[in-house]
């Protein structure tokens, strides 16, 4: 295995509300190598954005505040250095690709201009040459004509070919980290192959580590190497991409993708038939406690699972998940 | 077999156009052709699933069959009455019997208005029962979508999505409708909601005998919901039958590139980047060319296609008739 080039270790985000703090990210940690791709997943509020806002340096302020933990990236930790170093990493070193293209866009620039920002702030070379920049960062991401779309604004493009921009922002300044924060959401299921077929290919032309943050299990396990589901701020199971999809430890994960409607299960069900479900909602992060997250929803719980200090174990190899049972009743 | 249920809608070459008021470069008013002749039966009971992408016109035949639209062309009919020859009075004391679940659970309730009087409404606007009877109504409805009856006190924001999902559903049945348009219901949803919605909406179904036209984006969905299957695409009906059929085996080229592209939940089969791919976006539906619709996007396109454009014809398959426009139906 290479030597990870991101760290996350321990991560704690607290947010303040009227009612106090409140944490939204709780004892995070994980590792990516070089052209590895981590997907992480979970469901509305679980804290699987704010994990990758962090690692950008751009949790939400002052309301959010990193509390412990720290994030190394190539031995430099996010969570200390000056926000001029971190102007420098963001968008050079470790870029992001947003969800929703019509959005992350500035409508009253053309795409062009947008893109060569990236480069106009990372880099010192003429006009001429961030020009050939862009024109070659739209082909790559398959943008056809690009001389002529590279003055295109924003509206005068598809979803599909708007993504393809937010992608080309991306790359453009090359790089070793992309942290793609539910890119294909917004698209159709055609275009999102594209989109996901083209971001898997230029993160092997690059070498790239890819995040890939996403509530579709479809996609995360298409896409994965490994995989990271969260619940309520908190880790829940990781490992690699199949032991956490096929062979889930925690009930939580099985749950999850037990109530997907996938077609696959799906059409070979009769009418009659009911999808299981998970019980009850996700709960609220202000009255949660320390014990596990799951506990009130999961139909393994018992007494000691609500005050246990949730920490993962290891089910197999590099494969955790934070749940008591699955060692039996050692612990 | 369906045969012998009556149906409870019926449309027959629905088209709806919407003139852009523009001319393209011959001259020609540039117009959208959203729905362009779909025809289409729900028997009583069952669920009619309308699939395609994002402006396929999907959402545009819900509200055709709502009755929401000014310039629809074609007949509807609902429980047997023609809706076009409605008087607008006559049509809006009809609208009791065909009612609309809403994609977005946060913009679709009013935040000032209580859930109470939320499902109230329809049956005080469309004079249904007495005074009394609503209030008792509301409180069953309650407690059938799985809400305390104490609800009804409370404001939207007090719910969480799902709740909210189960607020509208029971604000669609307040009339007792034959026909439930739903368009995307679930698709704002988080997965484990969306099961416990989904299962909600099947179990009314089974207690009340609910008709749906369901509209949506995701096949597994449909695939799990819906009796029949309609795969829209620019304005038409490509594929229609029998959906855990066509779902099984599609015969429609369009409908096999759409199954092809949803990403299975199978990490060692990754198929999602080996299947046949679609080439770019869909055409614009302004002033589309004659032919098929699919032609310019069709792994099998020929001459023919580009010139005519191919009517839904039956095909049957493995016993089951279902209805496809392709020139090449069953060949491919």
């Amino acid at each position: 295995m290479n030597d990870p080039i991101l760290q996350v270790d321990h991560l704690c985000i607290d947010f303040k509300t009227k009612s106090g703090p409140v944490r939204v990210l709780n004892d995070v940690s994980f590792n990516l190598s070089a052209g590895e791709t981590l997907g992480i997943v979970g469901e509305s509020g679980c804290g699987k954005s704010m994990t990758s806002l962090a690692v950008m340096g751009l949790v939400p302020k002052p309301n959010g505040k990193i509390v412990s933990g720290s994030i190394l990236y190539q031995g430099e930790d996010l969570v200390q250095v000056p926000e001029k170093r971190l102007r420098q990493i963001r968008g050079g070193d470790i870029s992001m690709i947003f969800q929703e293209p019509m959005t992350s866009l500035n409508p009253v620039f053309s795409v062009g201009k947008q893109i060569g920002e990236a480069v106009r702030l990372h880099e010192d070379i003429s006009k001429k040459e961030i020009h050939d920049r862009v024109i070659d960062v739209l082909t790559r991401v398959g943008i056809p004509d690009p001389l002529k779309r590279v003055n295109d604004f924003p509206h005068q493009m598809s979803g599909g070919m708007r993504q393809r921009v937010m992608i080309a922002m991306a790359l453009v300044c090359k790089p070793r980290i992309i942290i793609a924060d539910e890119p294909t959401t917004a698209l159709d299921v055609t275009v999102q192959a594209q989109i996901l077929e083209l971001i898997m290919k230029l993160q092997e032309e690059e070498n790239t580590a890819v995040i890939l943050i996403s509530h579709d299990m479809g996609v995360i396990s298409q896409v994965s190497d490994r995989v990271l589901v969260m619940y309520a701020g908190r880790m829940i199971e990781e490992g690699d991409c199949v032991s956490v999809v096929q062979d889930s430890a925690h009930p939580y994960t099985k749950g999850l993708i037990s109530c997907i409607p996938d077609i696959d299960h799906t059409k070979d069900m009769a009418l009659s038939d009911r999808l299981p479900t998970i019980e009850g909602i996700v709960p609220n992060l202000k009255t949660i406690g320390q014990g596990c997250a799951f506990a009130p929803r999961c139909n393994q719980a018992d007494e000691a699972c609500k005050s246990w200090k949730t920490s993962p174990i290891q089910v197999a190899g590099a494969h955790l998940a934070s749940c008591r049972k699955i060692v039996g009743s050692d612990i | 077999m369906m045969d012998q249920v009556p149906n409870v809608f019926s449309a027959r070459d629905l088209k709806v156009h919407f003139k852009l008021g523009t001319e393209d470069s011959d001259g020609n008013p540039r117009v959208v052709h959203a729905v362009d002749g779909v025809s289409f039966d729900i028997p009583k009971g069952t669920t009619l699933g309308i699939i395609g992408e994002s402006g396929c016109g999907k959402s545009t035949t819900a509200l055709a069959a709502m009755q929401l639209l000014g310039n629809v062309k074609g007949k509807m009919q609902l429980s047997g009455v023609e809706l076009s020859d409605l008087s607008k009075e006559e049509l809006r004391q009809h609208r009791k019997k065909f009612q609309i679940i809403f994609q977005d659970p946060y913009s679709s309730l009013n935040p000032r208005q209580r859930v109470g009087s939320l499902i109230r409404t329809p049956m005080d606007l469309l004079d249904v029962g007495t005074p009394d009877e609503r209030d008792k109504k509301v409180d069953e409805l309650l407690e059938l979508v799985g809400l305390r009856p104490e609800s009804r006190n409370l404001f939207p924001h007090q719910f969480s999505g799902g709740q909210r999902q189960r607020i509208g559903i029971a604000r669609a049945l307040a009339t007792s409708p034959d026909l439930i348009v739903c368009d995307e219901p679930v698709s704002a949803l988080d997965v484990a909601i969306q099961a416990q919605i989904l299962n909600l909406m099947k179990d009314l179904q089974d207690e009340l005998q609910l008709t749906y036209l369901f509209i949506s984006h995701d096949m597994g969905v449909v695939s799990y919901l819906c009796h029949e299957v309609a795969v829209m695409y620019l304005g038409v009906f490509v594929e229609q039958g029998n959906s855990k059929e066509i779902l099984k085996e599609p015969l429609h080229p369009y409908t096999r590139v759409l199954l092809s592209a949803i990403p299975k939940i199978d990490p060692v089969n990754r198929s999602l980047f080996d299947a046949q791919k679609l080439a770019g976006d869909p055409p614009s539906p302004i002033n589309p060319a004659p032919g098929c619709r699919f032609t310019g996007r069709c792994p099998h396109a020929k001459d023919i296609c580009k010139g005519e454009m191919p009517a839904l014809r039956p095909v049957s398959v493995n016993g089951f008739s279902r209805q496809i426009a392709c020139h090449f139906a069953g060949e491919i």
